[in-house]
């Protein structure tokens, strides 16, 4: 592990040296705001940012100069084309891989280029903007569409009512939220990508993700109250771009129009140096569980979460805190008549807790607790593999991700992070039914991501 | 037999209707004559007369000051008026620490 960090560290070292001074994303040349304007640290929102992604990532700063096509330079005019480039490169050593098939841990103990993704991220015109990705994946070395919010937003101020509106169309529940407590924005920000995961969550916690469209409707009323509601359906025919390059015959497929709700409560006090939030949000789908055959009895997810954060952000010290629950209710109508699962409806619960703390912008901890129990379900858990099977059925993991972030200039990311757990798949020890350990399955992951 | 035929024909009214609602708003949002956003309003940004730990507007690259009146002037981000003393959370220093 230490020549890999080794390598890493060095390749770190001589990407930072061939970098130009000022580049920055595309976001920060259309605003000409510093990084950490919008961000506690990126991606985490302040509240600028928050309002930015309201106002449908429209706003510009005010510029006589004409506007270049393109331009890596935020401290000239916004460039026409809002585009920009992200690099993740990454090591991953897993804790305890002797005895057990390598091929479950793909790449483990290799330095590789995890991720490279485009953006179009910005305005289009004075109401319409775009956050739009498209990733390759390096280890798996294929590429396709990742998150994708289209917005149009306006904004109404009079009678004692200021109103930020819009509508979005995106491609995963939750992606359009402003706070860093949903699924689709919330720590772990970066991953590992070869490292064992544990095999049950809800469908909102990422089971939905590049494979649906939605078209929702939001407002934040008087800076305190935020809703926002939307309808997700597969995204097929004309809206099959918004999971292009996806796999197919794993994507999901819903039966219908699935709605998504989202309201939240937040303040902020003290010079708007702090912040709170409290909200819930939720969907219910009706899924079919052989996307290659969409007919029959389908398996419906009501999925409700209760959410709350707090921010203080300051110049010289930032802390932020997010908790996040999520209650899943199945009722696998299909799924158990075709013997697919022991019972008909099952639950699943999640928990997360975190807390970060930044010094003077480049120095970064966070840690964060989290927790996933549920129904025992032989058919749905336990499917009889080594390393990742679950021997008892049930759902059950828990542990705690630490992570230290330093940022040498905005635009990079060093970033060490340590899961451990303390269940996985069902228990602490013997988990799989083949003697292994949850804590065979701790992971140590060192990444640099540079976004340009 | 009574009940299911009626299930999807209403969940076809309520789809059809979401996707009226959404292309009216749509349409009211980029259709013409609406004005543009030019610049963020004051109190989206927590925009105040006075300065914040120091930091005023007049020291923000956003600022221009007003000729004739040199304690106040406009923002590249932030619509109407500001003071040189006022601030706001989209504050962003002349000089650029970071290179």
């Amino acid at each position: 592990m230490r020549s890999i960090a080794l390598t890493v560290l060095v390749g770190a070292m001589l990407l930072m040296g061939s970098l130009r001074a000022l580049a920055v994303p595309s976001f920060a040349r259309q605003t000409g705001f510093e990084c950490t304007t919008c961000h506690f640290s990126w991606p985490e929102l302040t509240s600028v940012g928050r309002q930015f992604k309201l106002g449908g990532y429209t706003l510009m700063h005010e510029t006589k100069d004409q506007r270049p096509w393109i331009s890596v330079s935020k401290d000239g005019p916004p460039p026409r084309l809002p585009l920009a480039l992200m690099v993740q490169a990454s090591a991953t050593d897993t804790r305890g891989t002797s005895g057990a098939d390598p091929a479950s841990f793909p790449r483990d103990g290799d330095a590789a280029i995890q991720q490279v993704s485009a953006f179009y991220a910005g305005r289009i015109s004075a109401h319409i903007g775009a956050f739009a990705q498209w990733t390759y994946d390096g280890i798996e070395h294929h590429s396709s569409v990742d998150n994708v919010d289209v917005r149009a937003a306006s904004h109404f101020e009079g009678k004692g009512i200021d109103l930020s509106y819009g509508l979005t169309l995106n491609n995963n529940p939750s992606v359009s939220d402003i706070y860093n407590t949903t699924p689709a924005w919330s720590f772990p920000f970066a991953s590992s990508s070869v490292a064992v995961a544990p095999n049950a969550s809800a469908l909102i916690d990422g089971g939905l993700a590049q494979q649906v469209a939605g078209l929702g409707a939001y407002a934040m009323w008087n800076h305190t109250v935020y809703a926002e509601v939307a309808g997700y359906r597969t995204a097929d025919r004309a809206l099959s771009v918004l999971r292009a390059g996806t796999d197919k015959t794993t994507d999901a497929v819903l039966d219908g129009i699935a709605p998504y709700w989202r309201l939240a409560l937040q303040h902020a006090w003290d010079e708007s140096r702090q912040s709170a939030m409290i909200g819930t949000y939720g969907i219910v789908a009706r899924k079919f569980p052989d996307s290659l055959d969409p007919t029959g009895p389908t398996d419906r997810y009501r999925d409700i979460g209760v959410d709350a954060q707090y921010q203080y952000v300051t110049d010289r010290h930032r802390i932020s805190a997010q908790l996040n629950f999520i209650h899943e209710r199945q009722n696998l109508d299909a799924t158990f008549a075709a013997g697919g699962s022991d019972n008909p409806t099952n639950t699943l619960r999640t928990f997360r807790a975190k807390a970060s703390y930044y010094y003077d912008l480049k120095y970064g901890a966070t840690v964060q607790y989290f927790r996933t129990t549920g129904s025992i379900d032989n058919g749905l858990y336990n499917s009889g593999d080594t390393v990742t099977g679950s021997a008892s059925g049930s759902p059950k993991n828990s542990g705690i991700t630490a992570e230290v972030d330093w940022l040498p200039r905005r635009d990079v990311r060093l970033m060490l992070q340590y899961t451990a757990y303390r269940t996985f798949n069902g228990a602490g020890s013997n988990y799989d039914g083949f003697g292994r350990n949850a804590k065979d399955n701790n992971t140590l992951y060192l990444a640099l991501w540079w976004m340009i | 037999m009574c009940g299911r035929p009626a299930k999807p024909a209403r969940r076809v009214f309520l789809a059809r209707s979401a996707a009226m609602a959404g292309t009216a708003a749509l349409a009211g949002l980029i259709g013409p004559g609406k004005p543009a956003i030019a610049k963020t309003a004051k109190g989206d940004v927590g925009y105040q007369d006075h300065p914040h730990d120091g930091k005023s507007c007049g020291q923000c690259k956003f600022f221009a000051p007003d000729g004739s009146n040199p304690k106040s002037g406009s923002c590249e981000v932030v619509a109407g008026v500001v003071s040189r003393d006022g601030w706001c959370t989209m504050f962003s220093a002349k000089v650029d620490a970071q290179s």
